[in-house]
């Protein structure tokens, strides 16, 4: 059964854009974009890339490894080197925890 | 005759990938892919390391499952090699005696390990690593408690030793340089990563060459040229590859270490391209020529050639990179170290996280990052890229602390 986790507060992310998860094994980017927070997974699906560590325009965040594009929002790929999306995880915010379903 | 659109010759990661632009943009010209190993498209990367040390199954391997070649209508041809090319007809002749004519071919022959010769070097036990069933062969001698001897310290030599060593193998390198990855990387940062594997089991010999593999049936130790004797169970080589550019030569293509293709990944021959290995290419952002032995690089060219062979006029334009696993080291290197007058080191060495810096004139060449944070990654490839003139900035350069944003 998944359920909402909290994994950071909006104080801690007040400084900052993204930060790396390891929650039940999984490693998660959390990323801040305007007041809107995005949970994905943080393993880039072309060579493992740690996404939470990217650039980020919009919504579209790069591997920093070797380039491929994501979407923050759907986890789709934008662009190459990747071929397939990552995983994205619903983000609550409640008060000021941020809460991700796992 | 049998009769293609596209022709890819090699069943490797740049046929693969040119596969999948040709079908996305052409979604009806026929494709066949003829690959000399009886498998579909596989990684080869975790060869040396996942797949070596038992973590990734074979099937994990393969790009796609065979049923998606079936889905896409892309015709595969396995466990045969492309014997001819007859330029003047276009047509292809495979070692079964088929013949197929096609529009446009893609050579991604790829490469094959130099040979040795050495007495007792094609002994049972000697090998060499490049295919599935080589790994396959190096995995079931690395039982714990085994001794094996690794010649060469390059990129493979150095991953095969660290997962042996995982394994339990008690592994010598032996290296005929005076340091491991001679070819690409300078003393400090090799000595780091010797030293590290030195801690976690490794022996080195350097500046060594072996003259002799001794033993009956299978090794029971090698000889070097200084006289030593360092017994084994088995012996891996790994001392570089050369391009299978045989049947390039054989066509009538211009072939110079390597089959030499323009800037779109064409041939002297408009309608055959080449990728990977095997390809001797210009590249623009170090204005030369060269030949790339890199997985991205295969995977970037395997892209362009089947864009390009489907119609578009996409020039070469990639950052070359190249990644390596030793241990727990994560190795991120991006460039060309050939070109270099001067090495900087970013972060500290004791830390076990830092970037090499290679430049040459006062321009950013390459970086080699070791554990480090990737966040700077894309920043030193714009330098590259962009040839920014670093000239007084070492200090900046060398110091971890400073935003190195700031000298884009």
């Amino acid at each position: 059964m998944s359920k909402f986790v909290k994994v950071a507060t909006t104080d801690e992310m007040a400084n900052q854009l993204a930060k790396h998860i390891e929650m039940n094994g999984e490693k998660i980017a959390l990323f801040k974009v305007g007041g809107a927070f995005y949970a994905l997974s943080d393993t880039c699906t072309h060579r493992g890339g740690p996404l939470s560590e990217g650039d980020v325009e919009g919504t579209e965040v790069t591997c920093p490894w070797h380039g491929a594009k994501f979407d923050l929002r759907t986890g789709a790929v934008l662009g190459p080197p990747a071929q397939t999306g990552v995983k994205v995880y619903p983000v609550k915010v409640t008060g000021r925890d941020i809460e991700i379903e796992i | 005759m049998k009769s293609t659109k596209y022709l890819l010759i090699g069943g490797g990661l740049a046929s693969s990938q040119a596969a999948k632009q040709l079908r996305a943009h052409d979604g009806r010209g026929a494709i066949t892919l003829v690959g000399e190993e009886p498998y579909v498209p596989y990684d080869r990367p975790p060869l040396s390391k996942e797949f070596l040390r038992g973590e990734k199954r074979r099937d994990e391997l393969y790009f796609d499952p065979e049923q998606y070649f079936h889905d896409q209508d892309i015709d595969l041809v396995l466990g045969v090699a492309v014997q001819r090319l007859n330029l003047a007809d276009k047509t292809a002749i495979l070692a079964n005696g088929e013949a197929m004519r096609f529009e446009k071919a893609l050579i991604a022959t790829g490469g094959r390990p130099v040979r040795l010769k050495l007495p007792g070097g094609e002994l049972p036990g000697v090998h060499y690593l490049r295919t599935l069933d080589d790994s396959d062969a190096i995995a079931t001698e690395a039982a714990p408690g085994k001794r094996a001897v690794l010649i060469g310290g390059g990129f493979i030599g150095m991953e095969v030793a660290a997962s042996l060593t995982q394994r339990g193998v008690r592994v010598t390198v032996i290296e005929a340089q005076p340091h491991i990855w001679a070819r690409f990387a300078d003393a400090t940062l090799a000595g780091f990563v010797q030293d590290y594997c030195t801690q976690k089991g490794v022996t080195f010999h350097t500046a060594e060459m072996v003259t002799e593999i001794r033993g009956h049936a299978r090794p029971s130790s090698v000889v070097t040229r200084s006289g030593k004797e360092v017994p084994c169970d088995f012996v891996c080589i790994g001392v570089g590859i050369v391009p299978n550019v045989e049947l390039a030569h054989a066509a009538g293509l211009k072939v110079d270490n390597g089959a030499v293709v323009n800037e779109y990944l064409q041939s002297s021959h408009p309608d055959i391209y080449a990728a990977g290995d095997v390809a001797n290419y210009q590249d623009p952002v170090f204005a030369k020529r060269r030949r790339v032995e890199h997985w991205g690089h295969a995977e970037y060219c395997g892209q362009l050639a089947g864009q390009n062979m489907a119609g578009a006029s996409n020039a070469y334009d990639l950052v070359t990179y190249v990644w390596s696993d030793i241990f727990d080291l994560h190795l991120e290197f991006a460039g060309d170290e050939t070109e270099h007058d001067q090495v900087l080191f970013r972060g500290r060495f004791e830390n076990r996280s830092f970037t090499v810096l290679y430049l040459k004139r006062h321009i950013l060449t390459a970086y080699f990052a070791v554990n480090a944070s990737s966040k700077e990654f894309p920043i030193l490839q714009r330098l590259i890229r962009h040839k920014r003139d670093l000239a007084g900035k070492e200090l900046q350069l060398q110091d971890p602390t400073y935003s190195i944003k700031g000298l884009l």
